[in-house]
């Protein structure tokens, strides 16, 4: 959902993203872990941090387009798995950190799977209901300006530089508040859950639902999700499956299942 | 105090000089045109203007204030818009979205604002597209609001881009050649919304190649050729130049001229 606005809205190619998500989920898990902090007062600093990060990378990335920024982006996602695998002293390294405690709200513990979704289901909502705001808000607008046509973006009064700063920092916002609820949810967070495959992974969900379309995003990473269930009898044979399905689309549907004119089918 | 006025400009890229020392003021409230053969630095005067590309030399006033290498995005703030010579709307856009994009400076909501849908939020953008449709009428494109604006056809998407230069409240409007491509039913229509602009007290100045237009509607010309200024005057004086026939109408217009 986040990638969505920084991908779909301005136009700004991030594959990198796992890293913040990445960033969140370390973050409450070493609050955690050394100073003992819970869930409710860790996700605003996962969140707050999270959104940081995003700000400082922003800062030298923008002075590259297109694909250029992917590829440091990408880099970006890497340092940060690099970083955690070998820091061991804090990140406990490839054995990851574990025992992380499940939140709890109003004095019920949400450890069983089933109240964890309620949890997740809010926040999804929330999300939701903010992007779509600030969606059709001039901020939004400002945003995807810039995706169509740069220069003329900035003809129209908009400073290009801060809005890609705050499509980017507004990106990662989201990202740190999922990773930690990831790591709330599987109570152990390792490098491993945080590769490129991730990324490249997130990027399919926004893809596949359609490419600035916010139903898409959700409808595409349902069927990401459960695709590789479904597809458990043939288990062999499920990334062909998906990899296939993602061709045939690029060739029958290029904007998505949901996406279209005005939502904008991106470049 | 002229509204615009531009002293020396001077614009190098690497060794090749597309602006050479050129020189010369407009009035408010007046239509000039720049004409010139193709690669005389029409272009790059504009954008000079609008902050897209930094002078080498030279200095621009906009009444009297110095608005020299400005970055786009402020200049519009200050009262210069511009449409662009290859059409550059945001394609994927709806014709009303294209619009209510350049009151971005206008509509100042804050992030709690839009999240809340407070009623400042709501009545702001009620206001924006209120006024967006307005500018839609005066270049009349209202019944396609909602259309994508990759889907207008040639003329409409002409008329947006000034409709959505307009909708930025400009003092001085850049419209770089409005006409191109059109037939003269539309090369007319052009002419009549340019005409209608000056009414409202914008200053317009035009970048044309089609003759009618240029000596039709401006009452001044300043002619480039190689980022040189060659003349300048009244249309009357300009077709009478013996340079400005040499470089240009000599070669292309002679009929007309």
């Amino acid at each position: 959902m986040g990638l969505n606005v920084v991908v779909g809205f301005a136009g700004l190619l991030n594959l990198g993203y796992v890293a913040f998500y990445a960033i969140g989920a370390y973050t409450y898990a070493l609050l955690y872990a050394k100073i003992g902090l819970g869930f409710w007062v860790s996700l605003p600093l996962c969140i707050g941090l999270t959104t940081l990060s995003g700000f400082v990378l922003s800062v030298p990335a923008l002075r590259l387009r297109g694909d250029y920024l992917a590829i440091v982006s990408l880099g970006f996602g890497e340092i940060v798995r690099l970083i955690l695998n070998n820091w061991d002293s804090l990140t406990n390294g490839p054995n990851g950190i574990s025992g992380i405690p499940s939140p709890s709200v109003l004095g019920f513990p949400l450890g069983g799977l089933n109240r964890y979704y309620y949890l997740i289901l809010f926040f999804v909502i929330l999300t939701y209901g903010v992007v779509k705001r600030i969606r059709s808000s001039r901020i939004g607008r400002a945003w995807m300006a810039i995706r169509e046509d740069e220069i003329c973006a900035s003809t129209m009064g908009i400073h290009t530089t801060m809005y890609k700063l705050y499509a980017l920092s507004f990106g990662s916002l989201w990202a740190g508040l999922a990773g930690a609820l990831f790591a709330a949810k599987m109570q152990f967070v390792s490098p491993e859950s945080f590769t490129f495959m991730e990324s490249v992974l997130i990027l399919c969900m926004v893809i596949l639902g359609g490419i600035g379309s916010l139903p898409g995003v959700v409808v595409g990473a349902f069927i990401l999700i459960m695709l590789p269930e479904v597809l458990r009898e043939v288990q062999s044979y499920r990334m062909l499956a998906l990899g296939v399905g993602l061709i045939l689309m690029m060739v029958f549907r290029p904007q998505g299942l949901l996406g279209g004119p005005g939502s904008g089918s991106g470049q | 105090m002229y509204l615009l006025e531009v002293r020396g400009l001077t614009k190098h890229f690497g060794g090749i000089k597309a602006i050479e020392d050129v020189s010369f003021r407009i009035e408010g409230g007046s239509i000039a045109s720049i004409i010139g053969p193709n690669g005389a630095g029409k272009t790059t005067l504009f954008n000079c203007l609008t902050g897209i590309t930094k002078p080498t030399k030279g200095s621009l006033y906009l009444s009297g204030t110095d608005i020299t290498g400005i970055p786009s995005h402020k200049i519009v703030g200050l009262g210069i818009a511009r449409t662009f010579q290859n059409i550059r709307l945001f394609r994927e856009m709806t014709v009303l979205e294209n619009v209510l994009i350049s009151q971005h400076l206008k509509i100042s909501t804050g992030l709690f604002g839009t999240l809340m849908k407070d009623n400042a939020f709501l009545s702001k953008e009620k206001a924006a597209r209120e006024k967006a449709l307005e500018y839609l009428g005066f270049v009349g494109l209202c019944d396609s609001a909602h259309v994508p604006s990759l889907n207008l056809p040639y003329g409409g998407q002409r008329r947006l881009e000034i409709a959505r230069a307009v909708a930025t409240d400009p003092v001085l409007l850049l419209l770089d050649e409005p006409t191109a491509g059109m037939n003269p039913q539309e090369t007319g229509e052009i002419m009549e919304i340019i005409m209608r602009l000056q009414k409202l007290g914008k200053t317009i100045l035009l970048i044309e190649h089609d003759m009618k237009v240029v000596m039709g509607i401006s009452e001044t010309i300043v002619v480039l050729d190689h980022g040189v200024k060659i003349a300048e005057g009244a249309p009357g004086a300009i077709k009478k130049d013996q340079m400005v026939i040499e470089a240009y109408l000599g070669r292309q217009e002679h009929a007309q001229a």
